[in-house]
């Protein structure tokens, strides 16, 4: 079919000639010339190399956009593990990578190693973070258009418009200026183009409609194309009853694309109440939504029928309701019956995507949708924590082991692990903060991980514990770890043993990352309040609460001394005067809350034990180890006489839940719509790798822009990589400003004189000097003496030009101003000015 | 016989296009002057229309300083930022040139790859397509790619700025590949 050797490269310049002649259309075929995957039967399946790294493998893009290639009938995307790079990819596969590849121009670039005859043998494609890491690109809608169109060049097609400002086709093989569609870009109303649409599918179809005598993909050919790569198909056949792990999720709240009955009829508990569209006119398609209010780990969804009313139904899950990872495609339609898929999805959304190809009046007809997994996530690997490394003031084991504070000495080569002589069942290793902390996150590393499953716990007072997550990854000497946003004062590693081994744990060392200001819940101010006067307690400050209140850090203590009370009124909320505590214990705050004007905090009784909680290393005068500062964890009821302070006071703004945060990024969703001006469905809304709640509250940059100092570095390239000072545009002071330091000079925007010629950088930068070279010239003279001390050029070597260096010159005690060592000009050089 | 008939077309289409991308002949208007019987120009007025400058299409452009120069003697001021690396590309040098001022609607970039000789220039030019793509490459640009190339030097400019490109096309001849 396909005609061999030079006559095929003849044509084929030919063809490219001809082609590059034409203009681009819309909507005429969009092949990119005619490279394609060589394969002997179809369908077949490319797999797409994980190469990524940072957002990009973490955002699902990749998943998303193999899911919507897959949809094609002649071929599947299938992600395949990383290990390759796009420079040199591996063969059958397309690479998939990102990075920093400069200020080039250019997004994203696709590349393919083709035969002779157009037959792709490997390809790349890779994203450039240069552009993605800032505005406007740093959204999910750029990074998903991108992705789906580089993959979508390596099988084969090309754009289906290279006019970025024209009204999007629809297709992420259309260039754009507004990737997400509706308003902004050049219509209000046009199209996303984050997906293929259906003249791709179509393209492909025609591109791969005939078989080849070779196969150039590694992927399977000839095999059934599942219609979604990596999710895990439906895992129970029509009728079935699936079991899922953990246990049944409560749904926040559902939602129908089109007029139906009430979606909340879908999880109402009930079987005999259900969801259906109720419009007059067969709808194209319609779609259920269903919120869980957070993200989770999913374990499978469940659904039963009244009477199915589809043709199609395809199951998808996302994390931010933007992107999103299809679980499976059924047809199936029992009637009364549960049918389920199985997911190991983390997801906050799930949708039931109804096609309608046979125009039925209605669509669903779902009695019952159960979405089943657990609130905790599996652990990660290494993830990036935020706030600081949290102080441990104690570490226990259950049962016998080496010494548990072997686990946070800070070194790797001291371990904690049980010794028993007989193979224990389980084993916990305790960790105590001395007070409670805002966590951010746990990581450990293990010398050689000794357990069958791990439990992350963390607990408040230490009776109750909550599960952050579990894992079976035994991976020995890196890093693993969890994020959280609990507020505990304990986290406990706790280890399972179901294969008989004799020791537990063998753990190298344990990190808990947070806010290192510890502040606590209305019930634990309960020991601190009314009219205890623990020496623990030195004064009080209050300050303004409410939306954009930074409830730390805090300067240094300003209120009465000596643990007076005092009541700051400050606001009123909801019509009811609410008063804001900061309570410090010399220099640490350790006590933030709330109280109405119904009942003070002045005013509540005092705690007998609170004296006894209080350090009694720490008197007024004293300077106490601030981790001995203790907290109760919570307050008996039996000691709390009426007016209770668990009815009086107000939980502290990170613990109300009437400030919902849904992105997890410890602002409220008002204080970043209102305040802010942050997307409160993303937890870092300028991209640049900080956390929005972390920049107000750590480290005071701007949430919403990625370079408050406009010095040309992200703030979190200087907060993680640079440690520089995000709001000072020259951090060293040098007359060079950060980011061109890095970027341009290469030199330290941390040191005022990167080559230690005394010259500072910026000097030498406007001088024509080389700041990374203390003598420019080599001449044996820095830069600094020639310039303030023997006045001579420091970007000449031989200032005089007498064929002496000017180093030598000084050496030799010549002047090396004066053309005196040489021997063609020193005469001339030596006559008077003539007068 | 269609196999030769294609090849004649072929050559056709390459004439066309050597035409269009080789440097502009004798006789194109000089780069920066004023069209003649244009009324009410003052050069302080507009630096750009009315600066009489050396027409460059005469290839004097061989290096990023030389186009800096061409440039500024247009009244644009021309600043020079980091060195660009395009991985279909072989040149001696680059880099990037930040334009502002005259007609220029906003400061624009151009990236100046300069090569050792003008044939390595036009081997690299003759690989990318219309499109800015080189034929296995398919790139998505953040703007509209023009290239352009006088003798030695391929210039790429990502916008579509009129006043850039005509600036760009009278120092340097027509752009030989872009959208």
């Amino acid at each position: 079919m396909h005609k061999a050797g030079s006559r095929v490269v003849i044509i084929g310049v030919v063809m490219t000639l001809v082609l590059s002649a034409l203009p681009w259309s819309a909507t005429a075929d969009h092949a990119w010339l005619d490279y394609h995957w060589a394969r002997t039967a179809s369908p077949f399946s490319v797999p797409l190399g994980d190469n990524l790294t940072g957002i990009w493998a973490s955002s699902g893009h990749l998943q998303a956009a193999a899911s919507d290639w897959s949809q094609s009938a002649v071929l599947d995307a299938t992600i395949t593990g990383g290990g390759g790079d796009c420079e040199t990819p591996r063969q059958g596969l397309i690479e998939v990578c990102n990075g920093s590849y400069g200020n080039t121009g250019w997004l994203g670039l696709a590349q393919v190693w083709t035969t002779d005859d157009g037959h792709i043998l490997q390809a790349s494609a890779k994203m450039n973070d240069t552009y993605f890491s800032v505005a406007p690109y740093n959204t999910a809608a750029w990074r998903q258009s991108v992705m789906c169109q580089e993959i979508g060049h390596g099988f084969g097609l090309g754009h289906t418009d290279e006019n970025q400002t024209n009204v999007n086709d629809g297709t992420c093989m259309d260039y754009t200026n507004d990737p997400d569609g509706g308003p902004g870009g050049a219509s209000e109303t046009d199209p996303n183009n984050l997906h293929p649409f259906q003249h791709d599918y179509d393209e492909l179809a025609s591109i791969y409609q005939h078989l080849d005598a070779t196969t150039t993909t590694s992927g399977s050919v000839g095999a059934t194309v599942t219609p979604t790569p990596a999710p895990t198909p439906p895992t129970a056949p029509a009728g079935s009853n699936p079991s899922f792990t953990g246990g049944r999720l409560p749904i926040a709240k559902a939602t129908s694309s089109v007029a139906s009955t009430d979606p909340a009829q879908a999880h109402a508990g009930s079987t005999s109440t259900h969801w259906f569209t109720t419009g007059t006119t067969p709808p194209r398609g319609a779609v259920l939504t269903l919120d869980l209010g957070a993200t989770r780990q999913l374990s499978g969804v469940k659904w039963t029928y009244r009477l199915p009313e589809m043709d199609k139904m395809t199951l998808q899950v996302s994390a931010d309701g933007t992107t999103w990872t299809a679980v499976g495609t059924t047809t199936a339609r029992a009637q009364g019956t549960w049918e389920g898929a199985g997911t190991t999805a983390k997801a906050r959304y799930i949708r039931m995507v109804f096609d309608n190809p046979s125009l039925r009046t209605r669509l669903g007809f779902v009695s019952e949708v159960q979405v089943w997994g657990t609130a905790y996530p599996q652990a990660g690997s290494n993830p990036t924590l935020s706030g600081g490394k949290l102080g441990v003031v104690r570490a226990t084991s259950a049962v016998t082991s080496t010494s548990p504070a072997q686990a946070h000495d800070g070194s790797t080569s001291t371990h904690w692990f049980t010794t028993g002589t007989t193979a224990p069942t389980t084993a916990r290793l305790t960790l105590d903060l001395g007070a409670v902390r805002q966590l951010s996150g746990v990581k450990w590393t293990y010398r050689l991980p000794e357990m069958d499953t791990m439990t992350l716990q963390v607990s408040a007072d230490g009776k109750t514990w909550t599960n952050v997550s579990t894992t079976t990854a035994r991976a020995q000497g890196t890093w693993e770890g969890s994020r959280t946003t609990a507020r505990a004062r304990y986290v406990r590693l706790h280890f399972t043993n179901t294969s008989g081994r004799t020791r537990l744990g063998f753990v190298s060392e344990v990190q808990v990352w947070g806010s290192p200001t510890a502040t606590t819940t209305a019930n634990e101010l309960a020991f601190l309040t009314g009219t205890d006067r623990s020496p623990a307690v030195r004064g009080f400050m209050a300050q303004p609460a409410g939306p954009g209140t930074i409830l730390a850090p805090v300067p240094a203590p300003t209120g009465p001394a000596d643990g007076g009370m005092d009541e700051y009124v400050t606001q009123l909320r909801g019509g009811v005067k609410v008063t804001t505590f900061v309570i410090w214990a010399d220099a640490n705050l350790i006590a933030v809350a709330h109280a109405n004007e119904h009942s003070p905090i002045g005013g509540a009784t005092p705690n007998p034990r609170a004296a006894e909680r209080a350090n009694p290393r720490s008197p007024i005068d004293a300077s106490p180890a601030p981790s001995t500062v203790q907290l109760a964890p919570t307050a008996a009821p039996t000691e709390a006489p009426a007016p209770t302070p668990t009815a009086t006071i107000e939980p502290t703004p990170t613990v109300d839940p009437a400030t919902l945060d849904s992105d997890g990024d410890w602002l409220s969703d008002g204080d970043e719509a209102a305040v802010y001006g942050t997307d409160p469905m993303n937890p870092d809304s300028d991209g640049d790798g900080l956390r929005d709640g972390d920049e107000v509250g750590t480290y005071h940059t701007n949430p919403a822009s990625p370079d408050t100092d406009e010095d040309g570095a992200s703030d979190g390239d200087e907060v993680m990589t640079l440690a520089t000072d995000p709001l000072n545009p020259d951090s060293d002071g040098d007359g060079l400003s950060d980011g061109d330091e890095v970027a341009t000079h290469r030199t330290d925007p941390r040191n005022v004189d990167t080559d230690g010629d005394t010259v500072p950088d910026g000097d030498e930068v406007s001088a024509g000097t080389d700041p990374l070279n203390a003598d420019t010239d080599a001449d044996g003279l820095g830069d600094e003496e020639e310039a303030a001390t023997y006045r001579t050029d420091p970007l000449k070597a031989d200032s005089d030009g007498d064929g002496v260096s000017d180093g030598d010159e000084v050496r030799n005690g010549t002047d090396p101003l004066v053309p005196d060592g040489g021997t063609s000009d020193a005469p001339a050089a030596r006559m008077a000015p003539l007068g | 016989m269609q196999a030769l008939i294609v090849i004649g077309r072929s050559l056709i289409v390459v004439a066309l296009l050597l035409t269009a991308t080789g440097p502009a002949a004798s006789g194109q208007p000089a780069a920066c002057s004023t069209p003649a019987g244009t009324p009410g120009t003052t050069p302080a007025a507009s630096p750009v229309a009315t600066l009489e400058a050396t027409p460059q299409t005469d290839g004097s452009v061989t290096d990023a300083e030389s186009l800096a120069a061409a440039l500024r003697a247009c009244g644009l001021t021309v600043e020079t930022a980091n060195a660009v690396e395009q991985p279909f590309l072989r040149p001696e040098s680059s880099t990037a040139l930040t334009l502002s001022g005259g007609d220029l609607a906003q400061p624009a970039e151009v990236q100046v790859f300069a090569y050792a000789d003008e044939a390595t220039a036009a081997a690299d030019a003759a690989g990318i397509g219309p499109n800015g793509s080189p034929k296995t490459m398919m790139i998505h640009w953040i703007a509209s790619p023009h290239f352009f190339r006088s003798g030695p030097v391929i210039v790429l400019y990502l916008g579509d700025d009129p006043a850039v490109i005509d600036l760009l096309t009278a120092l340097l001849g027509s752009p030989f590949a872009g959208v």
